[in-house]
């Protein structure tokens, strides 16, 4: 028999932190929310209290000599998430900062508890605690009395079956705080760091006692909503195959330019990732627009992350028809000092809200500029993680990637991304007859025969046209082919 | 602050005959609750820094603290100087102190959190809504 006690989950209101937290704040755990000043210790406490708060958990707050009262609320109130109906009913904020200022560690447990009595909380808040314990080492009372308090009110406020969470200045997690931080059942510790011009902001859960959570660290962001946490990884399950998605699913995705699919041995595999390479002018982002109109053809819709051009810029008139006509979705790349788990959030709450089966991403290095710079130095393992959440998912990406012409080498990113992608497509230049001309080669398709053949393309005014393969040409690669025997043709439409 | 807003936190000492020891008990008493539900909320040194501000701002003659004299023996020194007035100006004075500190409270945390206390320290009504936020 499991007769284990069963620890309730609270949800904490705040967008992604319940997934850090294992699906929510343990009932009665005894927290710690730490940080530096300014890393919005006192904005998360607040939205988890105004969240969790009701007729059934009312919560507590004390202010002790940290920010004034005051100021506190008119700040506070900015945010979406602080009701004002929810004050004096379900939330009453409490000043401790006259007791605290006398020292007297016992006067101020007393009052704590004559308040919890009083109010009978769900939910305390002591903001901020570490006014607490400056104020005891000011009046020359050492740490093992503060521990002694720290104790008393853990072992109070649980008896009274109440939510404890402690906010406080604390800079470093392991070393002096750790009196306090040893009797905490959850540790929550905020920082921000500047990188070059950019302010990053990112949260660990650095301690949770009972239930297991996601490790290290992860960016969140402070906006008119409050606090919004960006999980570092994402647990998603892959579709199963007897869903009806995977039912519908074709094995293979029409790829929406004339003998593309043909090139790749019949379309591009469903759930697989595509990188499209080529130099600037090649025809990338027109190939990744066919990618998403063949889908809103045959009834799959599609999310695009577009950094070369935000929301409400100019896109291509065929992309701006499909967000228009609804088929395709668009995700917000605009913010300053994105992280890649900000995007990866934004696209996948827009996969699952639109049910979206294909995903472009244009370009890795436009996604690479709009990242704050200390995200960049992890790029590399933040697109495999992308990658791997995105196709688990049950979608087909497509990621557009910028590149340089080089003909000494032939390389397919700059990103290494070559070898997290399933297939890859590359585009070049070369010089024929006093013209530049487009080649394209599918270069890669995993677990798929297809072709080898390098085209010529051409761009018109219903997009990319292939032409026929031409083995009669030769050091193509080279930047400067040449034929043997015959002349050469134009591109061919193709058929149908 | 409106005037039926005031007249309510008045009680009896808003009355057009209610002589100045009315006025001014009645205009403590309103202090005092205000105060009271301040206290908790922000400590007493900053229920007594908002309440000396009103003084200020209501221009009001009232006793300024010596030192760091208690808000209980301030608000018992108001009482007394009030009373000493003749009542309009008794009702006038204390009007501009309530007042004062309303608005005050309203400049700080807004309108619907100071009608919240209002409500529980005058037990000013749901419908009856405390003045606009000032326009800065």
């Amino acid at each position: 028999m499991n007769d284990k006690v069963v620890i309730p989950r609270i949800p904490t209101g705040i967008s992604g932190l319940d997934a850090l937290l294992g699906g929510g704040l343990a009932e009665l755990s005894f927290n710690i929310i730490a940080g530096s000043p300014g890393s919005g210790k006192t904005t998360l406490a607040h939205q988890m209290m105004f969240a969790m708060a009701g007729p059934q958990r009312k919560a507590l707050y004390f202010t002790v000599l940290g920010e004034p009262s005051l100021k506190m609320l008119r700040y506070q109130q900015q945010y979406d998430f602080f009701d004002v109906a929810k004050i004096d009913h379900d939330i009453r904020f409490v000043n401790l900062g006259d007791e605290v200022l006398q020292g007297d560690f016992g006067r101020v447990l007393q009052r704590i508890i004559e308040e919890v009595e009083r109010f009978e909380p769900g939910l305390v808040f002591v903001d901020s605690f570490r006014s607490v314990a400056q104020a005891a080492s000011e009046t020359g009372r050492g740490i093992v009395e503060l521990q002694h308090f720290v104790q008393q009110l853990g072992m109070h406020l649980t008896s009274w079956q109440a939510t404890t969470f402690l906010i406080g200045e604390y800079m470093d997690v392991d070393s002096e705080a750790n009196p306090v931080f040893t009797i905490a059942d959850g540790i929550f510790f905020l920082m921000q760091s500047l990188h070059r011009n950019s302010m990053v902001r990112k949260v660990q859960i650095a301690k949770s006692r009972g239930q297991a959570t996601i490790a290290g660290l992860h960016t969140f962001r402070i906006t008119d909503s409050g606090v919004q946490v960006f999980p570092r990884t994402l647990s998603i399950a892959r579709p199963s195959a007897g869903t009806p998605a995977a039912e519908v699913s074709p094995s293979r995705l029409a790829i929406g330019t004339p003998l593309l699919d043909e090139m790749m041995g019949g379309g591009l595999p469903a759930g697989y990732s595509l990188l499209v390479a080529g130099p600037s002018g090649s025809g990338k982002s027109i190939l990744a627009t066919a990618f998403l109109a063949e889908g809103a053809r045959v009834g799959e819709k599609g999310v695009v992350a577009a950094f070369e051009k935000g929301p409400g810029q100019s896109q291509s008139p065929r992309l701006e028809a499909l967000v228009a006509g609804g088929h395709v979705g668009v995700i917000d790349t605009r913010a300053l000092d994105l992280s890649i788990d900000a995007t990866l959030y934004s696209l996948t709450e827009l996969i699952r809200s639109t049910r979206a089966k294909r995903v472009v991403i244009d370009s890795l290095s436009g996604f690479e500029l709009a990242l704050a710079p200390t995200f960049r130095e992890d790029f590399r393992e933040s697109l495999h993680r992308m990658v791997a959440v995105l196709t688990a998912m049950g979608t087909t990406v497509l990621m557009v990637s910028e590149l340089e012409d080089r003909y000494a080498d032939l390389r397919f990113s700059p990103y290494g991304a070559a070898f997290l992608t399933d297939a890859i497509i590359v585009q070049r230049y070369v010089e024929m007859q006093g013209e530049l001309r487009r080649v394209m080669a599918v270069v890669k398709v995993r677990n798929s025969a297809h072709s080898h053949a390098l085209r010529f393309y051409d761009i018109g005014a219903e997009g990319i046209v292939i032409g026929a393969p031409r083995p009669d040409m030769e050091a193509l690669l080279t930047g400067s082919p040449h034929t043997s025997v015959l002349p050469v043709p134009g591109p061919q439409r193709a058929p149908g | 602050m409106r005037p039926e807003l005031l007249a309510h936190a008045l009680g009896a000492g808003s009355a057009e005959d209610a002589d100045a020891g009315t006025v001014a008990t009645e205009t403590l008493r309103a202090m005092g609750a205000l105060l009271g539900e301040l206290r908790p909320l922000v400590g007493d040194s900053a229920a007594r820094a908002l309440y000396l501000r009103s003084l200020h701002l209501a221009q009001s003659h009232a006793a300024r603290p010596v030192s760091d004299e208690p808000l209980a023996d301030l608000l018992v020194a108001l009482r007394r100087e009030l009373a000493q007035l003749q009542s309009a100006e008794t009702r006038a004075a204390g009007g501009a102190l309530l007042s004062a500190l309303v608005d005050l409270l309203v400049s700080l945390i807004g309108e619907p959190l100071t009608h919240r206390m209002l409500r529980t320290a005058w037990g000013v009504p749901l419908a009856q809504r405390p003045p606009q936020e000032p326009h800065s």
